[in-house]
């Protein structure tokens, strides 16, 4: 046992004596850069890092700092208060702004300025101390992505990117990514929260956003337009009535997208399925397509078009390209509509429209469905419990 | 040449219709909704597909004889058109609705004793069936009727959709409504069309009779185990 305590000792003596220099080990810790852009197109840059390292060049490749040539250097500049390293970096500032980097989509570098520089009081030297650059700068909304580059000569770094809308309370942070190979970072994307859409990818978003809102989400539209598709097999009059739907609804679409027409919901529910009724009952007594059939299916038009801007209100509209949002989003809702009087024709029309039979076995059946399915919605859309 | 295509024909059905028993039960596709596995859910299963088929060929055939009988060959049967296939219609939709959606109870009642039989039913339809078409024999109106209401039970009992519940089960149950009638309304209209020449009446009655054979082996087989 006495041996044991003996070799012990002996064992923490040997340490001590050979790898004391270890304890004193100094270690200059990678900077941390979090690049903030918000929806007006300021970029705020903070970095986190040892500006004693940055002015002597002292990065992560050094085991212990004292391995440096310049260590000495370093430890002066540690040892140095708050107020008396600033100007040490002031006559830094030109090289560092000229080493850094951030790039826009077409590579081309985003002016910056030192905002502030923060350096902490000088506290227990044996760990570096942090200070924080920040860094100010301006870019345009179109901007859909950045490239940020931060020179090996300053050290590893780990850089993010967050983006804000304080109006909306929206943030979104990026993945960090941790850069030691000298080169700029991966793309830093700008298009979760800040960056304007490009023309095409909106069109594109809300044409599909209508196109959905029709097929295959929206049941009571697709009745509808099966309603008016069971009315008659003969083009015309199905291309008269899908012409007044579509203007009416485009009508109403734009007025309550512009804020012009407000109509509670549940008033207007309750009346598109109450529509989708009656468009199935005056199947079954169909008496050819006569004005008031075509005046009604207008009016109905109008009930769901404000149906269509209470969901693109949901949704929401892009900064700068409203009409184009809006006209896509109608595209979207006649492709929608298009597609359905395709498969019905298709499925339907193809086969049985010559038939002596199409209307007892296909007309009458599909339009009391219909009718007793939106008959349904209707009593349910009312919210008096009564389904 | 003809006897490889019938011999082709008899083992296509004979082989469908013996994994068709449950064995594409309820859900063909994921992710396309309830509603659309419903319509598709009679295309997946062989009985039930030849069974509609088999009926809808014979309506079909009955009232696409008009060209022969507007020469004065035989009397129109318009008049069963409209009527016979919407019976056959509400009969699924009352069936399904009642038995499956609303009362799950009795289902299940029905479904222990009844279900396997209703299979077996179904083939004995589909081989009557067949054979009338085969044989062109015209049924009296009410009697087509009862056909087809009795039809109508026999698919609403083997299409319980027993893994879903509640609405994912009414709509499933719509959705299979649905594609029974659609399918039924296909094949009339085939029929139909394939009414006005003599070959066209031929092949028609061919593929019954492939129908007819197919279900009777199939039947013999579940009978002699």
């Amino acid at each position: 046992m006495a041996i044991g305590i003996k070799n012990f000792l002996f064992c923490v003596f040997l340490f001590l004596v050979f790898f004391s220099p270890l304890l004193h080990a100094d270690v200059v810790k990678p900077a941390l850069v979090e690049i903030i852009v918000n929806k007006k197109g300021d970029v705020t840059i903070e970095i986190r890092a040892s500006i004693e390292a940055l002015l002597t060049g002292i990065n992560g490749r050094y085991k212990n700092t004292k391995d440096a040539p310049n260590s000495a250097e370093y430890d002066r500049l540690r040892q140095m208060s708050s107020e008396a390293l600033l100007p040490e970096f002031k006559k830094f500032e030109s090289t560092f702004l000229a080493k850094i980097q951030l790039q826009d989509d077409a590579h081309h570098p985003v002016a910056l300025t030192i905002d502030k520089v923060k350096i902490p009081e000088r506290g227990y030297t044996k760990i570096p101390r942090i200070s924080i650059i920040t860094l100010h700068g301006k870019i345009s909304l179109d901007v859909q992505n950045l490239r940020w580059y931060y020179p090996l000569s300053f050290g590893d770094h780990a850089v993010r990117l967050k983006q804000v809308d304080l109006a909306k309370n929206k943030f979104h942070w990026s993945q960090w990514q941790w850069l030691r190979n000298d080169k700029f970072s991966e793309p830093l994307s700008l298009g979760e929260v800040v960056a304007r859409k490009p023309l095409l990818e909106t069109v594109k978003n809300y044409i599909e956003l209508g196109f959905k809102h029709i097929l295959p989400k929206g049941t009571d539209h697709i009745l509808f337009i099966l309603g008016l598709f069971l009315f008659s097999t003969a083009w015309k009059p199905l291309v008269s009535q899908i012409t007044m739907f579509t203007i009416a609804h485009t009508i109403t679409l734009g007025l309550a997208m512009n804020g012009i027409l407000d109509l509670p919901e549940r008033i207007v529910q309750p009346l598109i399925a109450l529509s989708i009724v009656y468009v199935g009952v005056e199947n079954i007594f169909n008496r050819g397509l006569q004005k008031s059939r075509l005046i009604l299916v207008f009016a109905f038009g109008l009930l769901h078009g404000v149906g269509f801007a209470s969901m693109l209100a949901d949704f929401g509209m892009p900064e700068g390209a409203f009409a184009t949002a809006l006209i896509s989003f109608n595209i979207g809702v006649e492709l929608g509509q298009l597609a359905i009087l395709t498969g019905a024709f298709l499925l339907l029309g193809i086969w049985f429209g010559k038939r002596s039979w199409y209307k007892p076995l296909v007309v009458y059946p599909a339009s009391a469905f219909i009718a007793l399915l939106a008959f349904y919605w209707f009593l349910e859309r009312l919210d008096l419990g009564l389904v | 040449m003809l006897k490889t295509t019938k011999v082709t024909g008899f083992a296509v059905l004979f082989s469908s219709l013996s994994i068709s028993q449950n064995a594409f039960a309820h859900s063909p596709i994921k992710g396309i909704g309830f509603l659309f596995n419903g319509i598709l859910h009679p295309f997946f299963i062989p009985s039930h597909v030849l069974v509609i088929l088999a009926l809808g060929f014979y309506i079909g055939q009955q009232t696409g004889q008009q060209t022969e009988q507007q020469a004065g060959q035989q009397k129109p049967q318009k008049h069963i058109v409209p009527v016979i296939p919407v019976l056959f219609f509400l009969g699924t939709m009352i069936v399904t609705f009642t038995f499956i959606a609303f009362y799950p109870q009795v289902t299940q009642f029905l479904g222990q004793k009844v279900t396997y039989n209703s299979s077996m039913v179904l083939l004995v339809f589909a081989i009557l069936t067949g054979l009338l078409t085969l044989s062109t024999l015209r049924l009296a109106p009410a009697v087509l009727s009862l056909l087809c209401i009795l039809l109508a039970v026999a698919l609403g009992l083997d299409s319980q959709a027993e893994d879903l519940s509640g609405s994912a089960k009414v709509i499933a149950l719509v959705g299979n409504v649905v594609g029974s009638y659609l399918m039924l309304l296909y094949a009339m209209a085939l029929s139909e069309t394939l009414s006005v020449k003599k070959w066209q009446q031929i092949t028609i009655r061919i593929l019954t009779s492939w129908i007819s054979a197919g279900a009777f082996m199939v039947l013999a087989l579940k009978l002699s185990q």
